[in-house]
């Protein structure tokens, strides 16, 4: 096998490898609260990929034996207890099973001459096993499989962001901006839909939906009074739509989740006829 | 593709990049509007953890007087 067929074969023996890192970069994205994706030339990254690709490889030779063997075992079945079906299609055979793929790749390898039906049962296969890996990793059995591992190393974001998320509550933001007027700041109440990171784990922006907006301040008593500094909110207002917060205007940031049963309670309760405000689409 | 795979795959691309799915989200956006704001939701859920930490159902009742919200063992 010349260089480059030697290359283009690596490749595709490695695609159910690169496949679930791929899906698993897109199910990163779902998230809404994504880092940069890991680039393929980091080596753990590519161990992950060969040692996706060998367990997908090693599965299906097993699988492709045993549904070979099942196969053979049927039609020399159908030919022993069925002699009539000769004169129903003379002169004809049930068609020969191709050998197992990985059977085909290795021949291939050695330089062996290899049948066109043999080098397609080996696509077929490769591109079952792509199929396969990422129905696993888009199935949400596979988010209980990972609950509790960062895998994505997002930090505070996973475990207070992401992770309630995806176990039944809603996170809701207030975040602070660095806006500063005669003493006063700007901040922003809402719930989370999109939150940014950086590669170092620093929030690069944050999205909050249906926000409200207030005022705060720090009072600072005067000298010899009783009472002690204390921070204050004031003047709230509900902004409605979507905010989108960069870093440089981000104070801090605090979140707190609801359960979502109680919003569910909350939709159930009849309660006062509240117009829908702009810019929250219904859905 | 078997219809299984296929609504695997649509059911996972559809909500790309949300953190909730767009109904979630419009859903506690309107559940917040409804009570007052998100500082009377936040005030409900600390009122449901207070009831719920000694195993009680909770369930959230609007008082006809007041118009306000709280939450009640239930």
């Amino acid at each position: 096998m010349n260089l480059t067929l030697g290359v283009l074969a690596g490749v595709v023996l490695l695609l159910p490898g690169l496949i679930a890192l791929s899906a698993w970069n897109l199910r990163a994205s779902r998230s809404g609260a994504s880092r940069p994706e890991l680039p393929l030339t980091a080596v753990s990254v590519l161990v992950i990929a060969i040692g996706g690709a060998l367990v997908a490889h090693l599965v299906s030779y097993f699988v492709s034996e045993a549904g070979l063997r099942l196969a053979v075992l049927v039609g020399d079945g159908l030919q022993a207890a069925l002699p009539a079906l000769e004169q129903f299609l003379p002169g004809r055979h049930l068609p020969v099973a191709p050998a197992n793929p990985f059977v085909t790749i290795l021949s291939a390898a050695e330089g062996k001459p290899v049948s066109v039906s043999d080098l397609t049962f080996v696509g077929l296969v490769i591109v079952g096993e792509m199929m396969v890996v990422t129905s696993i990793i888009a199935h949400d059995g596979f988010d209980l499989l990972l609950d509790g591992f960062d895998l994505a190393n997002q930090g505070w974001v996973y475990q207070h962001v992401i992770r309630p998320s995806k176990n039944g509550y809603r996170p809701i933001a207030h975040v602070l901006t660095t806006t500063q007027l005669n003493g006063y700041g700007i901040g922003y109440r809402g719930l989370v839909a999109d939150i940014r990171q950086s590669e170092k784990g620093e929030t690069l922006a944050i999205s909050l939906l249906d926000p409200e907006r207030f005022l705060y301040g720090v009072s600072i008593p005067d000298a010899g009074a009783e009472n002690e500094p204390a921070f204050g909110r004031h003047a709230v207002d509900h902004v409605g739509g979507v905010v989108s917060i960069e870093a440089k205007s981000i104070f801090n940031i605090v979140v707190q989740n609801v359960l979502a049963d109680l919003v569910d309670d909350i939709e159930e309760e009849p309660g006062p006829d509240v117009p829908d405000e702009e810019g929250v689409a219904d859905v | 593709m078997s219809g299984l795979y296929a609504a695997e795959i649509c059911s996972y691309i559809h909500s790309v990049a949300t953190i909730l799915t767009p109904r979630e989200q419009s859903q506690t956006a309107a559940a917040a509007r409804k009570v007052g704001g998100y500082e009377e939701l936040l005030r409900l859920e600390r009122e449901r953890r207070k009831i719920a930490r000694d195993g009680s159902a909770t369930r959230v009742h609007r008082d006809p007087g007041t118009g306000r919200f709280n939450v009640q063992r239930g």
